[in-house]
């Protein structure tokens, strides 16, 4: 069998190869070259032939080679025997060529050392790298987020922006990361639909909410599709972009918008309520003075006072009442959607403001038992406007009647306190506070908690509106043990 | 029952009614018309002590009235009730009524109210 391949067959084989062969002596003199390498070098077999190898190693590497011949002939270490180098290979022409390298050697019965290079050109295969290097920078520098996502949805691949947005250092921190968990809650359930559709080859785009590693929450966009992997398996391609900040804008807009709707309503209010208010409050005063009447002539007609006379009498005043009630309602109406008033603030004393509000509200203070605490002090001057913020305290006071003249323990405070630049109006009341679930609902328009007909649920949306006009901030503060509202002006003097 | 020097103005034949009948329950007798143009006739009839005048009527307003009562006797008050909704700073500096009632009303207030004003010079003249 050993002879069964002839030296003609091997010289045939060596012929035909597609890789470049060529044999030297320890010397480096060719004494073998193939036709692969005539092509490869353009150096034809004659030419070849007894020259020093160092015609195809391009000058600067020479020295190198030389080096390395010396030590592997005398120490016959084979330092790159056996492996497989790439290196640059040179031309007839003077031109380079990247090729791969593969030496070994033998000696001959007379101890003959020869060495035998298999020589590959891979110009080609290097220019198909490059080609994948490019890639890759491109997908790198994209502006976009970009990546592979598989059916379960580990993370195949994603470029740098895509890292970035992760907040991620490098692809290892978060490669098989699954996604799904990078994805906010709120997003996850139809992220992983998505993720679903798209890897059963769907196409389609999705905003979704993403956490990164740091907590950051983003608001990203995505086109996807499916993207056949090496294995069959159909994985999600996306291009992602971040839309935290137009999502934002959006917002903003539209909040501005809403704001600018919101005017235009109030406006809208004010115009019907002014428009109508004539025409009701004739009739109401026609109501209101015909009961009055009623209970005048009553009063004459029945000395002892039965059972059905004290009927009829409450009877007229609740008539009273409501047409009061109403005549009011047009009238807050008109107050809460008007613009004016507000241009011109006064300086006044804030015990000036407090004492008409005490005026208006004492007397049904009193009736009712509930105690007023007053405690303002009587040298600070706010800039407001006086009627406006009168209205706002005596509003705040009804309400704290209302609630707590049930009560055993009834009792209003009004204070003032200055802090840190800030003058403090404080109303508080007996009352346990207001529930949680419609804290913010309370200055909403039309928003009330009282007996249909008692309140026109303006009152605390109004309130908030004058108190900014004034330049003020108006709360209700959830932190006191009592049921307390805050008025807070930055403008004011002792 | 006396007649006074009392003048209302009012359009509304329902409130003039109860103007009229909250006066009379007290014995009292007033000039009831509906227009500004009809008030003209009574204050240049009667040395008028006091008016109460709707603002919105038929072809003499309010303000006419203000203006041809003080024109003729600047004693003379004159007092508005008006179910529009001005801002009470603004009639008074504007037209200078003594007095605006914003309706609805306490009529029976206002009534005891005017007689009281009004009755010691009665009391002179009867």
């Amino acid at each position: 069998m050993k002879n069964s391949i002839s030296k003609e067959h091997l010289a045939l084989i060596i012929e035909s190869s597609i890789d470049a062969i060529t044999i030297t002596n320890k010397k480096g003199e060719i004494v073998l070259w193939n036709d692969s390498c005539c092509q490869l070098f353009g150096y034809s077999s004659e030419e070849a032939l007894g020259q020093n190898i160092d015609i195809i190693i391009p000058r600067e590497m020479r020295d190198l080679h030389h080096k390395g011949m010396n030590n592997f002939v005398s120490s016959g270490t084979k330092k790159i025997i056996g492996q497989t180098i790439t290196l640059d290979g040179l031309r007839k022409d003077g031109s380079t060529t990247p090729i791969e390298l593969s030496l070994s050697s033998w000696e001959d019965d007379s101890r003959q050392m020869f060495i035998c290079g298999i020589i590959r050109n891979i110009s080609e295969r290097k220019n198909n790298e490059s080609q994948i290097i490019d890639l890759r920078g491109i997908i790198d520098s994209s502006p976009a987020c970009l990546k592979l996502i598989n059916q379960q949805g580990e993370l195949l691949m994603m470029n740098s922006v895509g890292l970035d947005l992760f907040e991620a250092e490098n692809f290892r921190m978060i490669e098989k990361a699954n996604v799904f968990e990078m994805v906010h809650e709120d997003d996850r359930d139809s992220f992983i639909d998505f993720n679903k559709f798209i890897c059963s080859g769907g196409k389609g785009t999705l905003i979704f909410k993403v956490v990164g590693l740091n907590g950051t929450e983003r608001i990203m966009e995505t086109f996807a599709r499916g993207h056949e992997l090496d294995s069959g398996e159909i994985a999600h391609l996306a291009i992602s972009n971040e839309i935290t900040e137009r999502i934002k804008n959006e917002k903003e807009l539209l909040r501005k918008d809403q704001k600018l709707e919101e005017a235009k309503r109030l406006t809208l209010i004010g115009e019907f309520a002014a428009g109508i208010a004539h025409e009701v409050n004739n009739p109401l005063a026609v109501i209101h003075s015909k009961a009055q009447l009623l209970e005048l002539e009553f009063n004459k007609l029945t000395k002892e006072k039965s059972e059905s006379f004290e009927k009829i009498i409450n009877s007229l005043e609740s008539i009273k009442r409501m047409t009061i009630h109403t005549s009011d309602l047009i009238k807050n109406l008109k107050t809460f959607s008007s613009k004016s008033n507000f241009d011109n603030l006064d300086l006044v004393k804030l015990t000036d403001v407090i004492d008409m509000v005490m005026n208006i509200s004492e007397k049904r203070c009193s009736s009712k038992g509930i105690k007023v605490a007053k405690n303002v002090d009587p040298n600070l001057k706010l800039t407001c406007s006086p009627s406006a913020l009168a209205q706002v305290i005596l509003n705040l006071i009804s309400n704290s009647i209302d609630a707590i003249e049930s009560q055993k323990e009834k009792w209003i405070s009004i204070e003032s306190t200055i802090s840190n630049k800030t003058l403090k109006i404080i109303v508080t009341d007996s009352g346990g506070g207001i529930p949680k679930e419609i804290v913010n609902k309370i200055t909403q328009p039309f928003f009330s908690t009282k007996d249909p007909g008692k309140g026109t649920g303006l009152g605390l949306s109004i309130s908030l509106q004058s108190i900014e006009k004034m330049n003020g901030k108006f709360y209700y503060n959830s932190e006191a043990e009592n049921t307390q509202f805050v008025l807070e002006f930055k403008s004011f003097e002792k | 029952m006396t007649k006074k020097n009392i003048l209302i103005v009012e359009d509304d034949k329902d409130l003039r009614e109860s103007w009229e009948m909250f006066f009379n329950n007290f014995g009292v007798d007033v000039h009831t018309v509906t227009n500004g143009m009809e008030a003209k006739e009574i204050i240049n009839q009667y040395p008028l002590e006091i008016i109460l005048t709707d603002i919105q009527m038929p072809l003499k307003d309010g303000y006419f009235v203000l203006e041809y009562a003080k024109s003729q006797r600047t004693d003379t008050k004159v007092w508005a009730c008006t179910g529009q909704l001005f801002t009470k700073n603004v009639l008074e500096n504007k037209y200078h009524f003594d007095k605006i009632l914003t309706k609805p009303f306490d009529m029976l207030n206002v009534v005891e109210e005017i007689i009281s004003i009004t009755s010691e010079n009665n009391a002179n003249k009867t």
